[in-house]
């Protein structure tokens, strides 16, 4: 992908976290499950490897990599979640009815 | 001969007055000592027998004082760009920096931070150079050849002319690059904000027809995209520009431009 076009791609997913937010507190399910992990995920992941490139890829080149790793290997844990288990929004509704 | 000779630094009051010592703490360094370590040394200036800027003051040593201290300077009015330096922890322009006025406040005085430093306040600059090199900062045009140069002018609307107000003015002091955080640590791959300016100078003048491939130019997560608009440049710049805001625009004309049109 064009550096421009992730750029691009990072702004949209910025922008309508602005949305998905408050949005999933009036409509919760598998769908705003799903949307809901997804975005912020991307958000966190791309914002370490900002994080990473600016810092610690010149002299530690394989932690980018690393990263990824634990990306995915984190990524694939909120899927389960959010299909073998309550799902985000629920675990969110959860904490809050203690 | 003396007082024609020194009338540049000399002061603006009364000689009469009472004197007026401040102290300069100015980085020192030197190349031909062999293993000489950066060292701070302390000046002192009486304020009422020198000029206002913090320039005046560091002329005045080197005549008066030590002949060693080493710095750049030329035009001692803010158009060169030849004084930059640290000053107060400020990155700016020593010929239009006034010195502080604030009593027992020492002037502390350091070249551009995280360059690499060729003698006490003077930087090397080779790699902020060979960066504004690289964009290719002339006008190129399409169906033109060595030739038709001189032929015709290139005639710009008001309008257009106007776009280029507040880029055009940059001295190159790298005042604002050496400021940014991101260009401390990735100045290899990293632009930098002065070079950036001057790279979006050249995209939206009208008479370049060059615009897409200069923006195929930054299609890497490293010549702009190292921008988190941190606006450390816009804070500093001497001359008041505002290079955040020109990497900015630029950002918003690469996620819009004719990547076809670039390849060519």
């Amino acid at each position: 992908m064009m550096a421009s076009t992730h750029w691009k791609v990072e702004r949209i997913v910025a922008v309508s976290m602005l949305g998905i937010m408050p949005a999933a507190l009036f409509v919760q399910g598998p769908l705003m499950d799903h949307l809901f992990t997804t975005f912020v995920y991307l958000h966190g992941h791309w914002g370490m490897r900002g994080v990473l490139t600016d810092y610690l890829v010149k002299f530690v080149p394989w932690i980018q990599y690393l990263w990824y790793v634990i990306s995915i290997v984190g990524f694939a844990g909120l899927i389960n979640f959010n299909v073998n288990d309550v799902g985000f929004t629920k675990a969110v509704q959860m904490i809050w009815s203690l | 001969m003396y007082n024609a000779r020194c009338a540049q630094t000399a002061a603006a009051a009364s000689p009469k007055a009472a004197a007026n010592p401040k102290k300069f703490e100015i980085y020192r360094w030197d190349p031909d000592k062999p293993g000489d370590k950066p060292r701070v040394q302390t000046y002192e200036v009486d304020l009422n027998q020198c000029g206002p800027m913090v320039l005046d003051a560091l002329i005045k040593i080197k005549n008066e004082q030590d002949a060693t201290l080493t710095f750049r300077r030329s035009c001692r009015e803010g158009i060169c760009g030849s004084c930059a330096m640290n000053i107060d922890g400020t990155n700016t322009l020593a010929c239009i920096y006034k010195i502080n006025s604030k009593a027992g406040k020492p002037v502390k005085i350091y070249p551009l931070p995280h360059m690499y430093v060729i003698k006490d306040l003077v930087p090397d600059m080779s790699n902020f150079y060979a960066q504004y090199r690289s964009i290719e900062p002339y006008l190129k045009k399409k169906d033109a050849s060595e030739k038709d140069i001189g032929k015709q002018q290139y005639f710009q609307s008001v309008e257009d002319r106007a776009k280029l107000d507040g880029l055009y003015e940059c001295i190159l002091c790298a005042c604002c690059s050496t400021s940014c955080p991101s260009y401390w640590w990735n100045s290899d791959k990293y632009l930098g904000p002065a070079v950036l300016m001057q790279a979006y100078r050249w995209m939206i003048d009208s008479r370049d027809d060059y615009t897409n491939e200069r923006l195929a130019l930054m299609e890497d997560g490293f010549s702009v995209y190292r921008c988190h608009t941190i606006m450390n440049c816009t804070k500093t710049c001497p001359k008041g520009l505002n290079p955040g805001l020109a990497i900015g625009e630029m950002k918003k004309m690469l996620m819009n431009y004719n990547k076809a049109a670039a390849k060519h």
